[in-house]
């Protein structure tokens, strides 16, 4: 949090600790929460300790709607903001409805999405607090960046999602909650977005370039990426050199370099004195062709150490049918995963498999992807 | 007889070409023989979901939960590098509709191959097997990725080479693929099974979409009648990292949980075909067991239907049609029948193959809706079968006016009124004035 936003942001979420607001990360698995308001831990039963690195999913239990689960996955995928009924159960197992109203976080300097916010009112008045009017006192003071009074319109003006069939009793009541917690989410993403902005006026130079380029890679293609368990590269046949766009995390620990050291740097890095020009022109041919290849090419780690990198290259396409970028699979040639070797799975397997995971996520998930347009 | 002219889909190379000369599947999945094996785990509930309790098990979990994902991916990977496949899907044009459903199209001119039409029976949902025509057993042995079975062990399990065992389930590549990953799967391939569904085979589709555990692979079922193109049992399943329109769509319970041993029973609204949703977070079995009773009765009546297998396999959707019946009536419009979309369960659920680049875009959600009004059975009839289906469980109308979304209501109602009366008792300051500002 602290990396994003500054380390004064924590005091200022914490003049907000009486509502139930919970900040997750969307770029890691299961969307963990990264912090937890007091009235958040208060409503749900939990502990601090209980609830930081999951994902918010335990809240959910049998009899919480799945459609509204998917509408929650679709925001995040959009990176839009939404507005759920959700059933969500306390640790002693009470089940109860809150109103979660959540919303994305870009970071002023490259508009990238760094944070959700979401922020819950439960529906039912057994659970209503005190802080109710001390939310009027607060709302009176710092203006709002974000334009409260257009959140309100708009939520004036929608109709209840997903469940139609509620009784009549409860519809006023609903829209006061909605605009409870949207006010909250407000503040709470005022907060964090004033911070944001002062962090950025410090900000380092390289980390500009970096950030710059993992830009063409949202959160639910980064978060895909994330999750596939091998040594690979994407780079951008677009740009000149070819830069590398995306690197996993067994890439660094296979070649030694850090993250930053390899984003927007083109993939050339890794080949040095001794690498053969033939396998490098290989490679330059089938991507030339649009087609994939493997060669077995001599690299270089950060440390100067060689290694024989039975490498696979493979194009990838997005919805257009365009080809947007490569995948560079290694393979440290005598060198198999433990795992795998347990599991009877040849390093062959898992080098396509990773292009498999990698095909699929960009097909989808690229830029504009197969996400639905406004209007 | 009804019937239709259809060009039939190109699902195996030896279907395409009679001359290929490629080695018959069949042969190879006899006993005797050795083949690649996926071992499903041991499992009779749904897993708990993605938190888990500890950090560690989280990794754990995923690790040995993807497993079945990049076997799938990494065989259809390697087959598509020898060129096994009809075209690459991946450089077929595809987008989202404006819309609140998001309806997908794809333009895929190379799917329909260019043989001449067949004639298609489409007024028997059960027809005998018939080993004069393609079946699975006849498909080239490239094709099989690997065979899957029930084991033992708490993890999913892959042996490069098992010996082959009677009854063993095939997983094929699908050669004109409508995406990523398309691929068949076909239970106890050498018992040459006719396309009919029982609570077995479902149970097995449910398994592998469990063990996928990847909301976005999921798997699909077309009845004869409903546009299954092959008499011989099998299911189909692709990779599509997009939330499909069908399961936007709300619905209204018509079971609950508890009355339907964890297994929730609703009715999809909200969407041009009507269909029943089966949702259950419990046993594997008695999910199978609840879709399988309805497709029995819809395989005794004669009607047509579709399956979509979502949601890690949490999720069963259950579409009967009747497009091909009006179609050999002739009651569809000219202008959907030109498309020559077959509206199967793909095109149901909101994902779409187009043929021909001017309909692709053409595309709209509203073109797409208005196909699938025709495929919808009539409100009529939908309710006769709703209750010939679920008439001992739903007690009376469909319940309505619900605070909550499922579980029974008054139990709800009570436990809601303890819990208040307990924060009565402990709170203090619990502000009476929020109903008035």
């Amino acid at each position: 949090m602290s990396r994003s936003y500054g380390v004064p942001v924590l005091e200022s979420l914490r003049k907000l600790r009486r509502h139930s607001f919970i900040v997750t990360d969307p770029y890691l698995p299961g969307h963990p929460i990264v912090y937890a308001s007091e009235g958040f831990l208060h409503m749900t039963g939990y502990l601090v300790e209980e609830v930081m690195g999951r994902s918010p999913r335990f809240l959910q239990g049998p009899d919480t709607d799945r459609r509204s689960v998917l509408q929650l996955r679709d925001a995040v995928r959009e990176e839009k903001p939404c507005h759920v009924i959700l059933l969500n159960y306390t640790k002693q197992g009470w089940p109860y409805r809150i109103i979660l109203h959540m919303a994305p976080i870009f970071s002023h300097k490259n508009g990238r999405l760094l944070h959700f916010v979401g922020a819950q009112k439960p529906l039912s008045d057994c659970f209503s607090m005190r802080c109710e009017a001390s939310l009027l006192e607060l709302c009176k003071g710092p203006s709002v960046l974000l334009g409260t009074k257009s959140w309100v319109d708009s939520i004036d003006s929608c109709h209840p999602p997903s469940d139609d069939r509620s009784s009549y009793r409860f519809s006023g009541q609903r829209k006061k909650k909605m605009k409870i917690a949207s006010t909250i989410l407000q503040l709470v993403i005022h907060e964090l977005v004033t911070s944001n902005k002062l962090m950025s006026n410090g900000a380092l130079c390289c980390r500009c370039l970096s950030e710059k380029a993992e830009f063409s890679l949202c959160s639910s293609l980064t978060l895909a990426l994330n999750r596939i368990q091998q040594s690979f590269v994407i780079t951008d046949p677009k740009l000149p050199g070819m830069p590398v766009a995306y690197a996993s995390d067994m890439f660094l620990q296979l070649s030694g370099y850090q993250r930053q050291e390899v984003i927007g740097r083109s993939c050339k890095f890794l080949q040095g004195q001794s690498t053969d020009a033939c396998a490098v022109e290989q490679i330059r041919d089938a991507i030339r062709e649009e087609m994939a290849c493997t060669v077995r090419i001599l690299n270089y780690k950060k440390d100067g150490s060689l290694f024989w990198n039975l490498l696979h290259v493979a194009p990838v396409r997005d919805h257009t049918a365009k080809v947007v970028y490569y995948v560079g699979v290694q393979l440290l040639s005598g060198y198999p995963l433990l795992e795998d070797a347990s599991r009877n799975v040849t390093p062959a397997i898992s080098q396509l498999g990773a292009v498999g995971a990698v095909k699929v996520a960009v097909r989808s998930l690229q830029s504009n992807g197969l996400r639905r347009r406004s209007g | 007889m009804r019937t239709i002219q259809r060009v039939e889909t190109v699902l195996s190379i030896n279907q395409y070409d009679a001359e290929n000369g490629k080695e018959p599947l069949g042969n190879c999945c006899a006993p005797g023989s050795s083949l690649p094996l996926f071992k499903f785990p041991r499992r009779l509930r749904f897993p708990p979901g993605d938190e888990s309790c500890s950090k560690t098990e989280d990794l754990d979990w995923q690790k040995s939960s993807e497993f079945l994902d990049m076997v799938i991916l990494a065989q259809w990977e390697d087959r598509a590098t020898r060129g096994l496949f009809r075209y690459d899907v991946t450089a077929c044009e595809t987008k989202v509709l404006p819309g609140e459903y998001g309806f997908i199209a794809q333009l895929n001119e190379g799917r329909h191959s260019k043989k001449r039409p067949t004639e298609f029976r489409v007024d028997q949902v059960l027809q005998p097997f018939d080993p004069s025509k393609f079946n699975f057993t006849k498909a080239a042995k490239e094709e099989l990725l690997f065979c899957v079975e029930s084991g033992d062990s708490h993890e999913g399990e892959f042996y490069p080479e098992a010996p082959v065992v009677e009854g063993t389930n095939a997983v094929i590549i699908n050669v004109s693929p409508i995406e990523y990953g398309h691929i068949l799967l076909v239970p106890k391939i050498t018992a040459r099974i006719p396309q009919r569904i029982d609570e077995d085979s479902l149970l097995l589709a449910i398994n592998m979409a469990v063990e996928a555990k990847n909301p976005f692979f999921r798997l699909g079922y077309n009845s004869l009648g409903a546009f299954a193109t092959i008499n011989h049992l099998h299911f189909q399943a692709y990779y599509l990292a997009v939330p499909f329109p069908v399961e936007r769509a709300p619905s209204e319970t018509l079971v609950s949980r508890k009355m339907n041993n964890g297994v929730k029973i609703s009715e999809l609204m909200k969407f041009p075909v009507r269909g029943i949703v089966f949702e259950s977070a419990d046993r594997l079995d008695e999910l199978a067991s609840s879709v399988g009773k309805c497709c029995c009765i819809l395989q005794e009546k004669n009607i047509p239907f579709n399956i979509l297998i979502t949601d890690c396999g949490s999720m069963v959707y259950l579409f009967p049609q009747c497009y091909a019946e009006r179609q050999a009536c002739g009651k569809v419009d000219q202008a959907l029948l030109g498309t020559q979309v077959n509206p199967a369960v793909w095109e149901i659920s909101g994902h779409i193959v187009l043929k021909r680049k001017e309909d692709y875009e053409r595309a709209s959600e509203d073109l797409a809706w208005r196909l699938l009004a025709e495929v919808s059975l009539d409100e009529e009839s939908f309710h006769e079968l709703k209750i010939a289906c679920l008439g001992e469980l739903i007690c009376g109308s469909p319940v309505g006016n619900e605070v909550v979304e499922g579980g029974d209501v008054s139990f709800l109602g009570m436990m809601l009124h303890e819990v208040a009366m307990w924060l009565e008792e402990n709170c203090t300051g619990v502000d009476a004035k929020e109903e008035t500002w």
